[in-house]
């Protein structure tokens, strides 16, 4: 009996008492209880097994930035490490936003709905209406930035990145401190490794 | 399929579930003993002057269903209400359509009213009475038209209802509804 329950089984007599524990009428059998709780159970573990975890996926030396620095060392830790973006933190390794080469654009003139084009007309030397000319990386990052947790699915991620069409993710641990990034590629890499 | 396995599924095989406790069966007395009285002597009173009614046999059979399996899916107010308004309609539809030969419009009415409580989520056996009553209730209900699925089969259920959320509740073991709509 020990053994059925420590292996999330559940006995007849279980099942009896759980019903006669309801105290009201139940409108169903032990029988159909059961069935609906295996099935329960074997929806459960297959969502277990499919799952993936952020900390066993994200990339953990991050590349990162305080938000005291200068926006040009951004723009060269941008463009060395060929990535887009970066979490930016406090004195205390506290994720307060993010940078992305989108901010950093936008600083340079280009306001973030511009186009391609625009971009093009301004290093033509055509001025840009209403550019963003703050050169502090407080203002220009995107703050407060979305975080997650080691323990999160990257399905959830995935959905996330979707949805806000963002590429990555700064995971922090309980108090909020940075401990990885969880990025589009992380989650196609373990995806592709399963 | 196999003649063997056709009779076997006759056999059942599942334990029937636990009964109840006393205490279960004093509210269950004391809701549904509330409600229908209350249905009556508001239809005494107030409708059968007015050549209405309050009280259908269909509503006895709610009560047991609002009052003795509270959890049930078939006793939530979505359920019963809903159950009694739409079979009523579809009961006087096929009374109206099929109402010279009675044995048809009775049947009809009946597998009909479920379909359609199937198809709105609104299933309770009861309605299955309402929906015949509109075929085989006699010219007082045939007069009500229409209006025999709004009153008495929906405000009957209403009235039922408004019990069982002050009645259920009083009781430490009940909670009513699980849900409204």
């Amino acid at each position: 009996m020990d053994e059925m329950a420590k292996h999330g089984q559940i006995s007849d007599e279980d099942l009896r008492a759980a019903l006669k524990e309801m105290k009201t009428y139940m409108d169903i059998t032990e029988d159909d209880l059961k069935k609906i709780y295996s099935i329960a159970l074997r929806h459960a573990e297959q969502r277990v097994s499919r799952q993936i975890f952020v900390r066993d996926v994200m990339t953990r030396n991050v590349i990162k930035v305080r938000e005291d620095v200068d926006i040009n060392e951004v723009t060269t830790l941008l463009s060395e490490n060929r990535i887009s973006g970066l979490p930016v933190v406090d004195g205390q390794e506290r994720v307060i936003g993010m940078i992305t080469e989108a901010d950093v654009l936008a600083m340079a003139g280009m306001k973030k709905e511009n186009a391609f084009k625009d971009v093009i007309r301004h290093l033509l030397g055509e001025p840009l209406s209403g550019p963003k000319r703050s050169k502090r990386l407080r203002d220009v990052m995107t703050s407060p930035a979305i975080t997650t947790g080691p323990e999160a699915d990257i399905r959830e991620i995935a959905l996330i990145l979707d949805k806000k069409r963002i590429k990555r993710l700064p995971v922090v641990d309980e108090q909020g401190r940075l401990i990885g990034v969880i990025s589009r590629a992380d989650i196609v890499r373990a995806i592709g490794a399963k | 399929m196999k003649i063997r396995d056709f009779l076997s599924r006759m056999k059942g095989g599942a334990k029937s579930p636990p009964g109840v406790g006393l205490h279960e069966m004093l509210w269950a007395l004391i809701g549904s003993a509330i409600g229908i009285c209350l249905c009556e002597y508001l239809s005494a009173q107030y409708f059968e002057p007015r050549d209405l009614t309050l009280v259908i046999g269909s509503l006895g059979a709610s009560a047991i269903l609002v009052y003795g399996a509270v959890k049930s899916p078939f006793s939530q107010p979505r359920n019963l209400i809903g159950g009694h308004v739409v079979s009523g309609l579809v009961g006087v539809a096929c009374y109206h359509l099929f109402g010279s030969t009675l044995w048809l419009a009775s049947g009809l009415a009946v597998s009909f009213a479920m379909i359609a409580m199937m198809a709105t989520k609104t299933l309770h056996p009861p309605g299955g009475a309402t929906a015949l009553i509109a075929v085989i209730g006699g010219p007082k209900i045939h007069a009500l038209g229409y209006l025999y699925a709004f009153v008495p089969a929906g405000l009957g259920a209403f009235i039922l209802v408004v019990i069982a959320l002050l009645i259920n509740n009083l009781s430490p073991n009940r909670r009513y509804p699980e849900y409204w709509f």
